[in-house]
């Protein structure tokens, strides 16, 4: 509260020197004071609006409400409402145009009683590029939504014929193999493989956008018991030295995409690994930053050459030494996606010699007591 | 015990389909006689006796239906709906057959009464295995209820 003591022809002074709008009120809602900026953005003549309601400058749609407004806001304790909130308010300019604005009050008490001083800056500039950010961005979200359900559709519609042709090539194949000759076998052989391996592709492709567009609700997740599940559904593991430094301690995670992570991850270090060597595996947590883990899984493989380190997590990226390893080339992507679904991150470090380790930093799971 | 005369029932709309499950159900060594319907209405048909399917020598009942979700004009899960609402078919085993799937879809499945559910096998081989373990499960250790 402003100048208990001046009045009203002091503050005039005030009010005229301002740059922005300033309208100054009545507790009954007269306008007593408007300064040229006032005048010149409502397109009044100087002192036209003196004696008006205030409601002249506020649009037909709001009108009937302000009054409330007004009485409320002469109750309110601080006596302020400030600028720059984020709220929107409207003014209505004497030719009908009405125009966004921002809107700040002070209530001031002066010798002539209690009046209201408004604060009026035209946002319209601002408030068009708003408008158009947010229509830019729901542009964007249609988009992206229609072709994830374009690409849902569009694969989903594929495994169909192509379970078709596998399975036509397959039969077709096993009704022949006493009579025809090994090389018209060998070429249903290849179509059902090709289209196994196509359909494995679309499979893939699907999960990689079932995960960003399914709904993730963290819990804490047993880090012993999903590489424990892990390894039971994957017997290719079984052939492979992993050794887990237990107890691997719980996260923060959604336990489907935890389970898709890690499988990921350690069928990924037992395919890579050049023929001859037996894989061995290393899982083991670290505590990276106060309240954060890291799930560490280390491989004996080739290693991942530094200037591939980001490429890999791109979707359908295959480095040149992973010719002759089945894959889509879409797994890491899965998992990066998926880490991030879960609000953690992933980095690599790896190096020929002694093969390559990821590290998925997510929040710890606090026990409760 | 299972009378290998009894037919199994499969509504299915996809002529592929149809094809490589018979396929793979010779291949399973499963002797019952497999019936085709393509879609809602013959199956609703089908299993009252309506229209073509009036001859019960020709069209007999059941003892286990597969029944896809995915299907033109009324879908699996409406079938399998007006399935438990007649008398007759209240314990008729009904397997949910579809290409994929969402939990609640499943959940919904069991709601209305399915007894099992199952995503399509995407290979032959696996097709075979399913086919194999129906023979078994179903077919050999299964009871059904008389009628």
């Amino acid at each position: 509260m402003v100048g208990e003591a001046r009045g009203r022809e002091e503050f005039r002074a005030a009010l005229e020197t301002a740059a922005n709008a300033m309208v100054m009120v009545d507790v009954r809602g007269s306008i007593v004071l408007t300064n040229a900026e006032a005048d010149r953005l409502f397109g009044y003549e100087p002192g036209e609006l003196s004696g008006r309601v205030v409601e002249v400058l506020v649009p037909d749609r709001f009108k009937a409400a302000h009054p409330a407004h007004r009485t409320d806001f002469l109750k309110m304790p601080s006596g302020k409402v400030p600028m720059g909130t984020g709220r929107v308010y409207f003014g209505l300019r004497k030719d009908g145009v009405e125009f966004p604005a921002d809107v700040g009050l002070s209530h001031v008490r002066l010798k002539e009683g209690s009046f209201v001083v408004a604060s009026v800056i035209d946002v319209t500039a601002r408030h068009a590029s708003d408008q158009r950010l947010r229509e830019a961005e729901e542009d964007l979200r249609r988009t992206v939504q229609d072709l994830e359900g374009f690409a849902y559709t569009v694969s989903h519609d594929l495994r169909s014929p192509l379970r078709a042709i596998q399975g036509y090539a397959h039969f077709a194949q096993e009704r022949l193999k006493d009579t025809a000759d090994p090389q018209s076998l060998d070429m249903l052989q290849r179509i059902s493989a090709s289209a196994v391996r196509l359909d494995r592709l679309i499979r893939d492709v699907l999960s990689y956008s079932a995960i960003t567009r399914q709904a993730v609700e963290l819990a804490p997740v047993d880090l012993d018991k999903v590489v424990d599940h892990v390894v039971g559904m994957y017997p290719i593991l079984q052939s492979a030295r992993l050794s887990v430094a237990r107890p691997l301690g719980a996260v923060l995670a959604q336990e489907s995409l935890m389970l898709q992570v890690v499988a990921n991850l350690l069928v990924n270090a037992v395919k890579f690994v050049p023929a001859g060597r037996a894989a061995a595996i290393e899982v083991r947590t670290e505590r990276s930053a106060p309240g954060k883990v890291s799930l560490v899984v280390a491989d004996n493989g080739p290693g991942i050459p530094r200037v591939h380190w980001e490429r890999i997590f791109q979707p359908f990226a295959r480095l040149p030494s992973a010719r002759g390893v089945a894959g889509s080339g879409i797994g890491l992507a899965i998992v990066k996606r998926a880490v991030e679904r879960l609000g953690g991150t992933i980095r690599v470090e790896s190096d020929p010699c002694t093969g390559t380790r990821f590290f998925i930093e997510l929040t710890e799971a606090v026990h409760e007591r | 015990m299972n009378d290998d005369r009894r037919t199994i029932l499969i509504v299915e709309d996809n002529d592929d389909d149809q094809f490589l499950f018979r396929e793979a159900w010779i291949k399973a060594g499963v002797s019952n006689p497999l019936a085709f319907v393509s879609d809602g209405e013959q199956a609703c048909d089908y299993l009252s006796g309506d229209g073509r399917y009036a001859d019960r020598s020709a069209y007999p009942l059941p003892i286990l239906l597969l029944l896809d979700i995915k299907l033109p004009g009324k879908s699996g899960l409406e079938i399998l709906a007006w399935l438990r609402e007649q008398e007759r078919f209240k314990t008729l085993p009904v397997i949910m057959l579809t290409a994929s799937t969402w939990p609640e879809e499943v959940a919904e499945a069991y709601r209305l009464g399915a007894n099992s559910f199952v995503i399509k096998p995407s290979s032959a081989q696996d097709l075979t295995a399913f086919a194999a373990a129906v023979k078994d499960y179903w077919l050999r250790f299964n009871e059904f209820a008389p009628g």
